[in-house]
């Protein structure tokens, strides 16, 4: 799974240096210091009570441009283990491709009613063998409809820099061209819009520039898994 | 084996079947306060006693489409009692059921149907038998903070052997029981971790009263035997009653699989002849579901 957006390699000055050898060291400080090329962002979650925000999506697009490509999206994977979704937030970028495995010794229904994904696997188990295409941006809600305690998230994201906050709250993007950005946070249980939560960010061409982003969560009512007295469960 | 060690053994069996979490679907432990056992009316025939029951329940499911499953599922339970030994038993039952969800998602309804045979072995002779329930049962999550349910129940109650009669034209097979249920319920979640359930049962079919001989209790029961259980002197009346049911709790889950849970259960039934009696039961449980 990817916590960490990759970028392709920036144009290495160095290695045509080294190539070329000391006709271009003297070229090179002739000319004036040459453009940027990446810095990072080290993104921190929080909500109102100064708690780090585990599991949110942090995305980044460069303002007034295009988001820019990344690697081509490849294919993912959302696992089924122990009757849960593995990982509770999936991020990937749009056309990535999906599999869906269950890990699990009995089969599962998985299924979203989300406009970024409208889909179904009918009872199955073990890994099916077409991965599920997400290619529109925005957020697909997972269910089982065996268990309806299950619930995932993929966060379908139309930019390729993006990652996922661990349990600190914190994660690094890397590699990112310099300039102005928009930064924007997404968790299942955000308070109001992701739109809400854009603040626009410098990238400096190199070294790292930190950005802070306090949320509202709401409550998580999800089916509950645990048994209750009188009742049958799963 | 005496009783006590019976419970300690299953336990320790059910303890480290938790450990495995193979075949089992769930295991519980259950403190329950019941203020009137002997179902009685009047003051010094009102017994009341604290219990402590472990059980656990599992077996196959068959999902036979994406909507319909089949399970046919083991219940085992044990229940000890503080002072009235005779009421500890242990059950064991078989139970099929059907269940189907119109439709996808967690919010469509639902429809069970469960069908039971529990064999019940207590340290009193008189109450060991057979109790068969038919259940239907429908459901639905209306909002993500609320479910509602409503079911039916049928139930019947089968003793081993009858015991010699006490009134020569009164029969003493007084564990052969049957009767019909009807209940709502609703839980509210009011906080994530918190969901609150009430329920209301109407029950009309036979009820068991312990009592010292009394008048008006013989002119209404339909079956009579000695009930050494509760004292020397009394004896089991079997009555046909109308009972109501209103319960409350509030169970908390503790990470996602377990609940712990109190509850609290009134109870008052109304026979023939002004016979009315009422009791509450006080539970607390531990849950954990595989
Ligand atoms: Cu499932």
């Amino acid at each position: 799974m990817k916590t960490r957006a990759r970028l392709p390699a920036a144009p290495r000055v160095g290695r045509a240096k080294a190539a070329i050898g000391g006709l271009l060291a003297l070229l090179v400080l002739a000319l004036p210091a040459a453009p940027a090329v990446a810095g990072d962002i080290r993104a921190t979650v929080r909500d109102r009570d100064g708690k780090p925000v585990a599991d949110a999506v942090v995305v980044v697009v460069p303002s007034g441009g295009a988001a820019g490509a990344g690697t081509p999206p490849g294919v993912a994977e959302e696992d089924q283990r122990n009757k849960e979704f593995v990982p509770y937030v999936l991020p990937v970028q749009a056309g990535t491709r999906v599999l869906f495995p269950n890990n699990d010794n009995i089969r599962h229904h998985v299924y979203s009613f989300s406009p970024a994904k409208t889909f179904e696997l009918p009872l199955y188990s073990g890994t099916p063998t077409s991965p599920v295409l997400f290619d529109k941006p925005g957020v697909v809600i997972l269910g089982c409809n065996i268990h309806d305690w299950m619930v995932g998230y993929i966060y379908v994201s139309e930019s390729p820099h993006f990652a996922k906050t661990g349990a600190d709250g914190k994660v690094t993007l890397g590699g990112l061209p310099g300039g102005d950005y928009t930064l924007r946070v997404w968790h299942p249980r955000l308070e109001g819009s992701e739109q809400a939560t854009a603040q626009p960010l410098a990238v400096p061409s190199t070294g790292a520039v930190d950005a802070a982003t306090t949320i509202g969560l709401t409550p998580d009512f999800r089916a509950r898994r645990a048994p209750t007295p009188g009742r049958g469960g799963y | 084996m005496k009783f006590g060690e019976e419970l300690a053994c299953l336990a320790l069996v059910l303890c480290t079947t938790q450990a495995s979490a193979a075949p089992f679907d769930d295991f519980g432990v259950e403190l329950v306060y019941d203020d009137n056992l002997t179902r009685a009316q009047l003051g010094r025939d009102i017994k009341g006693d604290l219990a402590l029951a472990v059980s656990t329940s599992g077996g196959p499911r068959f999902q036979l489409t994406d909507y319909d499953s089949l399970s046919l599922k083991g219940t085992l339970a044990a229940t000890k009692y503080r002072h009235y030994d005779g009421l500890d038993n242990i059950n064991a039952g078989l139970a099929l059921g059907y269940r189907r969800k119109f439709g996808l998602g967690p919010y469509v309804p639902q429809f069970a149907l469960t069908g039971s045979a529990t064999r019940l072995e207590y340290d009193s002779r008189l109450r060991d038998g057979w109790l068969y329930a038919a259940e239907a049962e429908a459901s639905k999550r209306v909002t993500e903070r609320v479910a509602l349910r409503a079911f039916v129940r049928s139930e019947r109650r089968e003793s081993d052997d009858v015991p010699a009669r006490v009134v020569p034209f009164i029969r003493a097979n007084v564990f052969d029981l049957s009767s019909r249920s009807a209940g709502i319920g609703a839980d509210f979640a009011y906080d994530p971790r918190y969901l609150v359930s009430l329920g209301y049962t109407w029950h009309r079919g036979d009820i068991v009263s312990t009592t010292q001989r009394n008048l008006p209790i013989f002119l209404a029961s339909s079956a009579i035997a000695p009930d050494p259980v509760f004292g020397d002197n009394t004896y089991a009346y079997t009555m046909p009653a109308r009972t109501r049911v209103f319960s409350i709790g509030v169970s908390r889950e503790v990470g996602r699989q377990a609940s712990v849970s109190l509850g609290y259960e009134y109870r008052d039934s109304r026979a023939d002849g002004g016979i009315a009696y009422s009791g509450n039961l006080f539970r607390a449980t531990y849950l954990y579901g595989f």
